[in-house]
């Protein structure tokens, strides 16, 4: 006991003696005992812990907390209050946006977050940080159809004939817009602007076939591993854990829905120094890749695939083989048109 | 209103009626008439078994054996709705959602009656309770004697063939009590309906009924009319319940046609005389001798049967009289009740010469 | 003497303190939000509400799905509440227990629970098909049937216990009274037992309707998404679209309706039975 003390308080002493040395290169902000990390919860929290919390936490010694989950409503009570709760929340890309536009975000300070690695396109985000990607992807019971003798295309999804069996989508516009006219034939690089009459028309030929409208993560795959539908959609990291525990389900990657997973820092929270330093823990290739390992939602860091389990790549949708048949979520006409046609949705389905 | 009357018979006879609750024997064999027009009384502490028999007569409880017949026909296992028997609960039981006139019509509407009859009938009723008006009110508006008399009203309005009070007078203060009593007993003489009424109260069972039987643990002690039961209880616990009473433990000394000599302590021999046809007690024998307060004189000119000498422990005001705790030469307590005189009670200390009639001196087992 | 004895701050602090917590962290919070309906000075959100042809309809559904889980859970919960005030101590405690036990289990499991149960190949479906009682699985989820089974799991308690406390506090001798005075049991139940229990079928049904309203997990769990109530399209304005002046039209004219039927059923307490 009394060696052990000892030990730890000439660790404690070694340590203040390096940070002295080294000097700080800015003046850093007192550190808070924790901070709150918002997000999905569930395995995805596992997840963050492994990945990223757990690295914070050893280089900084600030102790990390989880919440859940996302709720851009409890962002805006928590910014217009100025009681702010968390350092960083996760929010669907669409509502990131959203508040950005409402100004309640903290811009990313990027003398802290270094984005030279990622794709040039998000080098400049000022507010939104994309943590990860997932996609949208069909699934099926391999005891219905043999694994890559199912339906390979929405078309095949909404032949009914060929593919007979009750089916599950989200209960939301989201993807299945841009699923329904890609059955009726248009091709994945013009879906946008989308044409939602006719979309809806393509709707309705599928709606009684849909047995369950899935309102959450969860339900997507439990439907599947139930046997109650046969056939649906789901984020591709719910039916890889679903597989991972014995589920008999095929994933097809062919014409899923890809988008971002959005990380950002509410305006006004203490704690914005300590989240900039998070956010630059996210951006590292090699804790990426652990993540991805864990929960099949790559980031984007450019040099993360070649840390990539093999066994796990092509679960990605971000792996070649898969990233190139899929539809890139087109944020700003979500942005733009989703309240209308999410009225329209709840009519249409409630009619 | 009134039924035509009953012919004299029997309205009600419970046989060998037997009820235990686990080991508790709450009725052991009761045997019970009730004669047509009659008011009898089932008087006995809480426990003794009176609340029970009540019961099994209005049919809320079964008997383990017995028989209860009403009219002749036996009942025992017909369900309250068909007894056709009005009863009077200890709290009165009126239906707080219904009017005083709802209430009272209940039992007619529940025997499909013409409406212009209810009416009339409920009317009736009212008047005869003295409520004429106060129809509409609910019963949380009436005051305690007030609701009485809606739950008389609505036991009597259909006529039943027998009418139960169980502790009916309970819950209303002395006055209104006393009032209450005198008013329930015309309209049931009016009436003439035959009543079954159960009481702990020994004044109250002495006002109202014809006859009374006395109950205790689980058994009838006594059965017999108020006057009977006072000046001859059965035994010590009929004598200690009705009133108050001077229980002196005897021997017998001797026998004779018409009385006996006991003695009763120490300096207190006593002549006794014995009614005819009562049973007189061997000699030789312990008894109880049961002596009511009021009978004991304080000696006068008057024939003396039995002199006793005595010192006024304490005196008692009572208003109209004034009860005395007595201590005989002997050593023997006494309690005496006599008028108040107009100089003032007697004072503590003082001494009495007493008598105590042969006549007042009644003997039952030890 | 008199005027310390009328006057006692003590008690009186004893009653403010908790009301003032009431008023501060709860009463203003939700005024606060309902101003929000009026907040650009305008009273647009409301006639968008009413207007927009989808709000109003999924409302008058909610109130739909709302009387028919109150009168599944009355019929349910009256004569299981007459049990419960009816039996020995040891089957009250069990039964309580069952009442309660939704109580303890999170929405989600429990949802999750019924899923097993009512799914086309839950355990109930797999029973019936394989005993030959029906060819195809029920349809008993995703539809309003799961809704309506669901909601009443959860809202039963609030039927049973108001109930169980009027059933409580009846006097056996009315009913004794009843049957001595000629009626039969049915005539009992209907001229005695049922009027006395009004309050407590009131209070109960006010109850359950009224929280009805504002479901929202279970609807979009069991309703396989096309069940929609009320509460999901304002949860929706708040937390994705941040429009909260609608969602602040919504919740008045929810809450105006649900004070609308409180008040209505307070007249008829009121009217119908001073006694009580």
């Amino acid at each position: 006991m009394i060696d052990m003390k000892r030990r730890s308080v000439l660790a404690g002493a070694a340590a203040l003696t390096t940070a002295s040395l080294a000097g700080p290169v800015r003046a850093q902000p007192a550190k808070p005992a924790r901070i709150v990390v918002n997000a999905s919860g569930g395995a995805q929290a596992a997840g963050l812990r492994k990945a990223f919390f757990e690295e914070f936490e050893k280089r900084f010694g600030i102790r990390v907390v989880d919440s859940s989950p996302p709720d851009l409503g409890k962002l805006k009570a928590m910014v217009t209050t100025g009681n702010v709760e968390w350092a960083i929340t996760e929010l669907a890309i669409e509502e990131a946006y959203r508040a950005e536009a409402e100004g309640l975000l903290e811009p990313i300070d990027h003398k802290i977050v270094d984005f030279s690695r990622f794709p040039a396109n998000l080098r400049d985000r000022k507010h939104i940080f994309t943590r990860s990607v997932y996609s949208t992807v069909m699934g099926y019971r391999t005891d219905s159809w043999a694994a890559g003798k199912g339906p390979q295309s929405w078309a095949d999804f909404w032949d009914v004939r060929k593919f007979p069996g009750p089916r599950t989508l989200q209960n939301k516009p989201l993807d299945n817009l841009e699923f329904a006219l890609l059955a009726d034939g248009v091709p994945l690089d013009r879906l946008y602007p989308l044409d939602v009459d006719r979309a809806f028309r393509k709707l309705d030929q599928i709606k009684r076939h849909v047995t369950v409208w899935w309102a959450t993560g969860a339900q997507s795959a439990q439907l599947l591993i139930d046997k109650e539908c046969v056939l649906g959609s789901a984020w591709n990291g719910r039916y890889f854990a679903a597989i991972g525990q014995g589920a008999p389900i095929h994933v097809e990657w062919n014409q899923a829905g890809i988008k971002e997973s959005a990380f950002v820092i509410p305006k006004g929270t203490k704690d914005a120094y300590w989240a900039q330093q998070m956010f630059q823990v996210m951006t590292d290739a090699r804790l990426q890749a652990v993540y991805a390992n864990l929960a099949t939602y790559p980031g984007l860091n450019l040099d993360s695939p070649q840390y990539v389990d093999p066994k796990v790549a092509s679960h990605l949708p971000t792996h070649p083989d898969n990233i190139n048949r899929q539809f890139w979520q087109d944020v700003q006409w979500w942005m733009a048109n989703a309240r209308s046609v999410e009225d329209r949705w709840a009519k249409w389905l409630i009619g | 209103m009134s039924r035509p009357p009953g012919g004299g018979g029997n309205a009600l006879e419970v046989t060998g009626i037997g009820r235990r609750f686990g080991h508790v024997v709450a009725l052991a064999g009761i045997d019970l008439a009730v004669g047509a027009g009659e008011v009898l009384t089932l008087l006995g502490p809480s426990g003794s078994g009176k609340s029970t028999l009540l019961k099994i007569v209005a049919g809320y409880d079964r008997p383990d054996c017995g028989i209860v017949r009403l009219g002749g026909a036996d009942i025992t296992d017909v369900v309250p709705a068909r007894r056709d028997i009005g009863m009077v609960f200890q709290n009165y039981a009126l239906f707080p959602h219904m009017t005083v006139a709802q209430n009272i019509a209940f039992p007619l509407e529940m025997r499909r009656l013409a409406k212009a009859t209810i009416e009339t009938r409920v009317a009736e009723a009212l008047a005869l309770v003295g409520l004429v008006g106060y129809d509409a009110r609910r019963p949380s508006q009436l005051s305690g004697g007030q609701q009485q008399r809606v739950a008389l009203a609505r036991a009597i309005v259909f006529e039943p063939r027998l009418l139960l009070l169980d502790e009916p007078f309970g819950a209303l203060d002395r006055k209104l009590r006393e009032q209450m009593q005198v008013e329930v007993k015309a309209i049931q003489r009016r009436l003439g309906v035959t009543t079954i009424f159960v009481t702990h109260d020994q004044e109250e069972a002495l006002v109202l009924s014809d006859r009374i039987a006395v109950m205790e643990g689980g058994r009838i002690a006594q059965v017999g009319t108020p006057a009977e039961i006072y000046r001859r209880p059965v035994d010590r616990f009929v004598a200690s319940f009705i009133g108050e009473s001077n229980l002196l433990p005897a021997t017998i000394l001797s026998a004779s046609a018409t009385g006996f000599v006991a003695d009763a302590g120490p300096g207190l021999v006593l002549h006794a005389r014995v009614e005819d046809g009562m049973p007189r007690p061997a000699a030789g024998t312990h008894v109880t001798l049961v002596i009511r307060p009021e009978a004991i004189r304080t000696r006068g000119a008057e024939t003396v049967s039995n002199a006793a000498t005595a010192r006024v422990a304490e005196a008692i005001y009572v208003g109209d009289r004034v009860k005395y705790r007595l201590v005989t030469e002997g050593g023997t307590r006494l309690s005496v009740a006599w008028p108040a005189g107009a100089d003032g009670p007697l004072a503590t200390g003082s001494e009495v010469d007493l008598d105590i009639p042969a006549t007042a001196i009644h003997w039952v087992a030890a | 003497m008199s005027a310390a004895t009328r006057f006692t701050p003590g008690w009186a602090a004893l009653g403010i303190a908790p009301l003032c917590v009431l008023l501060l962290f709860f009463v203003a919070p939700v005024f606060r939000f309902l101003l929000f309906s009026i907040a650009d000075g305008t009273l647009a959100p409301f006639e968008k509400a009413l207007t927009d042809g989808l709000h109003m309809l999924v409302f008058l559904r909610t109130l739909e799905i709302a009387a028919i889980v109150t009168v599944i859970c009355l019929a349910l919960g009256y004569p299981f509440a007459y049990w419960l005030a009816t039996t020995t101590p040891g089957w009250r405690a069990v039964g309580f227990a069952f009442v309660l036990l939704p109580f303890w289990i999170s929405v989600l499991v429990r949802t999750y629970a019924w899923m097993i149960l009512l799914g086309r190949n839950g355990i109930l479906n797999r029973n019936l098909v394989a005993l030959g009682i029906v060819d195809a699985p029920l349809p008993l989820l995703h539809n309003t049937t799961g809704v309506v089974i669901g909601m009443v799991h959860v809202l039963l308690p609030y039927m049973i216990f108001p109930l169980y406390a009027v059933m409580r506090r009846m006097d056996p001798a009315l009913l004794g009274a009843a049957r001595g005075l000629g009626a039969p049991g049915w005539e009992v139940f209907r001229r005695v037992y049922l009027p006395l229990t009004l309050p407590g079928i009131l209070s109960g049904a006010t109850l359950v309707f009224v929280v009805s309203l504002g479901f929202f997990i279970t609807p979009a769990l069991l309703g396989g998404g096309r069940v929609l109530m009320i509460g999901v399209l304002i949860e929706r304005q708040v937390r994705q679209f941040l429009d909260w002046g609608l969602a602040a039209a919504l919740a008045v004219i929810v809450l105006a309706v649900a004070l609308g039927i409180y008040a209505a059923l307070r007249r008829l307490l009121k009217a119908d039975l001073q006694w009580s």
